[in-house]
């Protein structure tokens, strides 16, 4: 796909409209709002809620060591989750990576995440704390801490992250994957995923599952900024498990527009992270093509083509559009 | 029916809504109001038959002047409390330009009437005043120039008169002026009730204010300057009213009023009403003999309309009446608030914070409370980063940056006196709790996401603040909806449209400027 001038600072919307792009109120009021339930968004907001459908399915998601519920298990938690080398410690409602925190190993004194951030004892009970009592829960309520495994991403990836573990978004529409791209941590985003905080993107050929174009900062890029490599021409491993991992998934939060976040173990493969009810637009830029054609494509067929036999032919169909 | 077309039709519904209301509140003004007061003319007059002829039914009319609008005053209701008299339906247009009401009765006798027009004045000259007058005809020029009773244009004093005050052969403007300025200073005023001709006055330098005017009148038809006179009251309450009279000249294109004893010149006062052109008589009854009007202004009771009046604001007291008004603005900033975030796209902290901000400066010097708001905000943030080092938690440390902010204002406002800054009493009103969420969510977000993104958003916020506060404080639109309340049907219509809204917010257009593909 040709590059956009630099110089151009903005697109008329007749143009979006012909590229296909969705925007954020078309995409609340057009799909958000009429094919998500609210009474289901505690499936997708809440982490062990999604985790507890993922193992109902059989889909791999990273082990739970503890769920830490009062400040008095604050003090114990390392004791909780059983003394782990490594371990992730999240918050149950949390959102856009806010209040995760990798620890990749440790000594019961000093802790260090896997971009050589160090934090005390005190530091952790202290975050463990304020995740309980709701600073980063999406409502501000009160929330959960979660122990949990540290995925130990596969090798494709180590050449074009920096300081965190990349993960793979699959946005599904009827429970069909219409687009996906790879989330390359960067120096910027301080180890974490998430796009709007500095990460890199790469679009992913849904068919094939290797990676193409990208996007960092709402730019259009093609190599990762700090490490240098291209980001395009990846295979992502297990595409095809991951794929099926996630239209189970969306079979079982019954949500008709939703994101799927995972992270590809080694050992594991492809292990899922969290589900999001409102998954960020960026997915369009990382692709460098809009949704539009594809949501409006099944939108157009009938409901026994979205069931399960018949979505592998729709995905290669999608992958063209 | 789906949510799209369930939205169309509480559109149209709200919509057909608050028409409907602005159309029965209009009604309702038009019936009462606190700044209303009741002109009245009582007449009393003896209907007598034609000749004295016994066999002929006697056939008397009565022609009362109408009152008419102006910049600041109109009629909005006439009643007519006259036994025996019946309504003529159609008001007569006479070539003067004058309007009637007329009453007639065919019974012989006494008879009294009283014909009460409600006033409603608007001090600040908002009223649209009756179409412009066209140009002066060719047929109503030879009337304004020709002689009358008592006002002998081209008389020989009139013509030495004008001689002197035609010097250096001034245009017609400059010489109207002259001639006011004539009657208004060499024309003594004999302070007199009463019907001097203009001849008179002129004759002997002295009249009575009736006089004086004709006088003027006389002078600018001898300069072949159409002049007529003007009757009408000034709007004081008074139940002996006496009409004043006040001068009309064509000098150019208009007619511009000019009364040498009120000393007016071509414009007319707020409290002055004419009522009756080209004449004196405001109360003229024909085939009737001892015909005594009367006249007085008095306050306009209130009027209640049971349950509807408790939907006319303006009856709140005075002390209610300034916070209804901007409260009434709030969802004015909900709206733009909304056109923000939903049109344009820009992000602040809060959705309702910049609304509740801008509410708190209504009530402050807004210079004041900006400075204070500032100094909170970036001491606060300090603040609130030495407190992370203390590891506490969210709810004691949220509380200890509530009284930071409390004693940090505290502390202002102490400055800005001593430095005579004079800040106003309310600066206490500053919500409290939003500043402390600012200065929380301020820091949690230059954390964990970025210091730019942080202050970009801090800047929105204020910005967005102070473009509520402008609305808040936009006098004219607090009026309007003091005055129709029922406004707000029409903003949660377009508030139901912007929520229907899927189009591109504008912040999208740059986002996703790289998906476009480029001309080949």
């Amino acid at each position: 796909m040709p590059q956009s001038s630099p110089w151009r600072f903005w697109a008329w919307p007749r143009e979006l409209k012909q590229a296909g792009i969705v925007g954020i109120n078309r995409r609340n009021g057009r799909f958000v709002l009429p094919l998500n339930r609210r009474a289901f968004y505690p499936r997708v907001d809440e982490k062990h809620i999604t985790k507890g459908i993922c193992q109902a399915a059989g889909i791999p998601v990273p082990e739970t060591y503890a769920l830490i519920e009062n400040n008095g298990d604050v003090k114990r938690f390392l004791e909780i989750s059983g003394n782990r080398p490594e371990f992730v410690v999240k918050p149950a409602a949390g959102s856009a990576g806010r209040g995760i925190i990798v620890v990749a190993r440790h000594d019961g004194r000093e802790f260090f995440t896997s971009s050589g951030q160090r934090y005390t004892l005190a530091d952790l009970r202290y975050h463990v704390a304020t995740i309980l009592s709701g600073l980063y829960s999406l409502q501000g309520q009160p929330d959960l801490a979660i122990i949990e495994q540290r995925i130990v991403c596969h090798e494709a990836f180590t050449n074009v992250s920096e300081g965190g573990t990349p993960d793979v978004r699959v946005v599904l529409y009827r429970c069909v994957p219409v687009m996906a791209m790879v989330r390359l941590p960067t120096r910027a985003s301080r180890g974490k995923a998430n796009l709007h905080q500095g990460a890199a993107g790469a679009g992913v050929d849904l068919h094939t599952g290797i990676t193409f174009g990208g996007v960092c900062l709402d730019r259009a890029i093609s190599t990762h900024p700090d490490t240098g490599h291209s980001i395009a021409g990846i295979q992502v491993p297990f595409w095809h498990d991951l794929l099926r991992a996630a239209m189970k998934l969306a079979d079982g939060l019954e949500l008709g527009y939703t994101g799927i976040d995972f992270v590809v173990d080694a050992n594991l493969g492809p292990v899922v992270l969290e589900a999001n009810a409102r998954p960020g637009l960026n997915i369009q830029v990382a692709n460098r093509r809009g949704l539009g054609p594809r949501l409006e494509y099944l939108d157009s067929l009938p409901g026994e083509r979205l069931q399960c036999a018949g979505r592998a032919e729709l995905i290669e169909t999608l992958a063209t559009m | 029916m789906t949510g799209k077309s369930a939205s169309f039709w509480t559109i149209i519904v709200l919509v057909l809504l608050g028409t409907g209301s602005i159309i029965v509140r209009q009604n309702l003004h038009s019936e009462a109001s606190d700044s209303d007061c009741l002109l009245t003319y009582s007449v009393d007059f003896h209907v007598r038959k034609p000749d004295g002829r016994m066999a002929v039914v006697p056939d008397a009319r009565l022609f009362a002047s109408i009152p008419e609008t102006t910049r600041y005053c109109k009629v909005v209701a006439h009643e007519i409390d006259a036994p025996d008299m019946e309504l003529v339906p159609h008001r007569i247009h006479t070539a003067e330009n004058r309007k009637n009401l007329v009453l007639r009765t065919n019974k012989e006798g006494q008879r009294s009437c009283k014909i009460t027009f409600r006033l409603r004045l608007d001090p600040k000259g908002d009223w649209r005043q009756n179409p412009t007058e066209p140009a002066l005809s060719a047929k109503d020029r030879s009337v304004y120039l020709a002689k009358a009773k008592g006002m002998t244009a081209n008389s020989k004093t009139a013509e030495e008169i004008l001689g002197r005050l035609r010097d250096n052969k001034p245009a017609n403007q400059e010489l109207v002026h002259r001639i006011f300025e004539e009657c208004r200073t060499n024309i003594e005023s004999s302070g007199e009730l009463g019907d001097n001709s203009g001849d008179d006055t002129l004759m002997h330098l002295k009249g009575s204010p009736l006089g004086r005017v004709k006088a003027m009148v006389v002078l600018c038809r001898t300069a072949k300057i159409p002049a007529r006179l003007v009757t009408g009251f000034e709007i004081k309450k008074d139940d002996k009213l006496q009409p004043r009279h006040w001068g009309e000249v064509y000098a150019v294109d208009r007619w511009e009023p000019y009364d040498p004893e009120f000393n007016f010149e071509r414009e007319l006062p707020p409290d002055v009403v004419p009522v009756r052109r080209d004449g004196v008589d405001l109360v003229r009854v024909t085939n009737s003999t001892d015909v005594e009007p009367a006249y007085s202004i008095s306050a306009a009771p209130p009027v209640t309309h049971s349950l509807l009046g408790i939907l006319d604001l303006h009856l709140l007291s005075g002390k209610l009446q300034e916070p209804v008004k901007v409260v009434l603005i709030l969802p004015i900033g909900a709206l733009l608030t909304a056109l923000v975030r939903t049109i344009i796209g820009i992000r602040t902290f809060g959705t309702f914070s910049p609304t509740l901000l801008a509410l708190a400066f209504v009530y402050n010097d807004f210079r004041g409370g900006l400075c204070i708001l500032v100094v909170v905000l970036a001491t606060g943030f300090i603040s609130r980063g030495v407190l992370d080092r203390l590891k506490l938690l969210l709810v004691p440390r949220l509380s200890i940056i509530l009284t930071l902010v409390v004693m940090l204002m505290v502390l202002g406002i102490a400055v800005m006196n001593h430095w005579k800054l004079a800040p106003g009493g309310e600066t206490v009103l500053l919500p409290m709790v939003i500043l402390t969420n600012l200065v929380e969510r301020f820091y949690v977000t230059s954390e964990e996401d970025n210091l730019l993104l942080a202050v970009r958003l801090m800047i929105t916020t204020l910005l967005m603040a102070l473009a509520i506060y402008s609305l808040l404080n936009w006098r004219t639109l607090g009026n309007v909806l003091f005055d129709y309340p029922e406004l707000h049907f029409f903003t949660v219509a377009i508030l139901i449209a912007m929520g229907r809204y899927t189009g591109y917010r504008l912040t999208e257009l740059v986002r996703f400027r790289d998906l476009v593909q480029p001309k080949e």
